[in-house]
């Protein structure tokens, strides 16, 4: 076997010779290559990993952040909304209470200006009557061409005022 | 016929293999196309593996080789 | 003698002695690896010196060559733990390959003489280089299974006296089939020695072959085709890195015991 070999230059000495090399190639490659290699790939895809982690996490705090905010706008919003209401009503009700006032007032105005006039009415009236009453009382007296006594001047007077009102 | 004559001719004859290693090759790599003409997106893939049968295919023409020195 | 051909004589297939020491001879393939030595030391030290999170453009290139090994390997052993554990080998014997196969091709290495021969010669061009590593990665797959196995077991792959106790208890005729499968199962003692010739006998011979043949176009006519070949020398070079460290990875993966199915994948 090995002389069928040894045709092609099979030499047993230089054959462990070369793998005894591998195997110092190998140590070397092993030791000092690949595992500083994979420790720093590993360390990168690591780092990658933690970037996108954070990242991610980042994202959903922005995310978070964003909701609260609307959150917040959306009540500020109902309480402006509840604020604006009450102002109306009570606007409303301000409005409601100066319109009474002033209805009241000018109804105070309006009864008072009417009893006025009732009363002016009243004394102009009894003014009237009583001038009427001194007039017919005067055109009697000359008429009956007597001078009337005081009593009886006045029980004239009273009569015919009577008399003018019952008509 | 002297032995050296002997060994020439089998030395020529040892040749002969590789006949059967270039219809292996061929062969081969025609299926491999027909495969990525099929779907090309595994291409890549198919390349790689084709390369490789392509080596292990090519290793009995040079088994032929050796034993070209061989004899 | 033209000026469009350059004669060389064809490179022996003997390895070529340079000189002993303590008795032990050092072949010019030797030499050759001592300087791979030297270039992957250089290598170390680079990656310890200069090494960084942030990579550098030679860093890039030495990651890019690393993961592309990691995908391979897991492409083949589809299981990320098994390939973990067997990656410094097989990364490392990719790489020496490689290295041994290129290096040879740079222009002038093979020019430095010593003394009428040349210096250095292509390791993967003599027969011991790869004999020794296929070899002894056979050996070492070897010894792994039987760990991973037991020694009873291990011996119950290649004679499988048990299955035949077995299938002569259920019948004469299952029996009989199994006198072929122990036969069948002594075949693979051989096919383990063959994996060994396949393996060395393959990556030598493509070298080998490599050689010659642009010895022979140099002879032929010295510009343009050869350039050709060199190209392609190049190529098979990789490759034949590539497929050594595959099938390596894949003999091992048959020795071991197989894992879980849906483990991984």
């Amino acid at each position: 076997m090995l002389d069928i070999l040894g045709t092609i230059g099979f030499d047993w000495r230089v054959a462990v010779a070369n793998l005894v090399s591998f195997l110092i190639i190998y140590w070397i490659l092993k030791r000092y290559v690949f595992g500083p290699v994979k420790a720093i790939i590993d360390e990168r895809t690591q780092k990658i990993q933690e970037g996108l982690d954070k990242a991610q996490q980042s994202e959903t705090e922005l995310l978070v952040a964003q909701q609260k905010a609307d959150e917040t706008v959306k009540d500020a919003k109902a309480e402006a909304n509840i604020i604006v209401a009450n102002a109306k009503d009570i606007a409303d009700q301000e409005v409601a209470s100066a319109k009474g006032r002033a209805e009241n007032e000018a109804k105070g105005v309006m009864e008072k200006a009417q009893a006025q006039i009732e009363r002016d009415r009243k004394t102009m009236e009894t003014e009237l009557f009583t001038k009427t009453a001194n007039l017919v009382a005067l055109g009697v007296e000359k008429l009956l061409g007597e001078e009337v006594d005081e009593s009886k001047d006045k029980d004239l007077k009273e009569r015919a005022a009577k008399a003018m009102q019952e008509r | 016929m002297t032995e050296e004559a002997a060994r020439l001719i089998g030395k020529g004859l040892a040749t002969v293999s590789m006949f059967g290693s270039g219809i292996g090759e061929g062969y081969l790599i025609g299926k491999a196309l027909e495969a990525m003409g099929r779907n090309p997106e595994m291409g890549g893939v198919i390349f790689t593996r084709m390369l490789i049968g392509v080596a292990l295919a090519e290793s009995t023409a040079l088994y032929a080789f050796a034993l070209f020195f061989l004899i | 003698m033209n000026i469009f051909s350059v004669q060389q004589d064809i490179p022996g297939i003997e390895p070529v002695f340079l000189f002993d020491i303590f008795g032990f001879p050092i072949a010019a393939s030797t030499a050759m690896i001592f300087l791979i030595i030297l270039v992957f030391a250089v290598l170390a030290l680079i990656v310890q010196r200069t090494f960084k999170t942030v990579p550098t453009r030679f860093q890039n290139l030495i990651e890019m060559l690393y993961e592309g090994m990691v995908d391979m390997l897991n492409e083949v052993t589809a299981d990320k733990k098994r390939s973990e554990i067997i990656f410094p080998v097989i990364g490392s014997m990719f790489m020496y390959l490689l290295v041994a196969n290129l290096l040879g091709l740079v222009p002038g290495i093979s020019e430095i003489t010593v003394g009428g021969s040349p210096l250095f010669q292509t390791p993967t061009s003599d027969f011991n280089t790869t004999f020794g590593l296929a070899l002894g990665s056979i050996i070492v797959i070897n010894i792994i299974s039987i760990k991973e196995w037991g020694i009873f077991a291990f011996l119950g792959k290649f004679f499988k006296v048990k299955e035949v106790f077995q299938a002569f208890k259920e019948g004469i005729g299952k029996g009989a089939i199994s006198l072929v499968d122990l036969f069948v199962g002594m075949l693979d003692i051989v096919g383990e020695i063959a994996k060994v010739i396949s393996l060395s006998i393959r990556l030598f011979a493509n070298m080998y072959a490599g050689q010659i043949l642009m010895v022979i176009l140099m002879g032929a006519f010295a510009y343009i085709i050869p350039g050709v070949w060199y190209g392609m020398n190049i190529f098979v070079g990789a490759l034949q890195a590539m497929v050594f460290a595959v099938l390596v990875a894949a003999y091992y993966m048959l020795a071991i015991k197989p894992s879980e199915e849906g483990s991984d994948r």
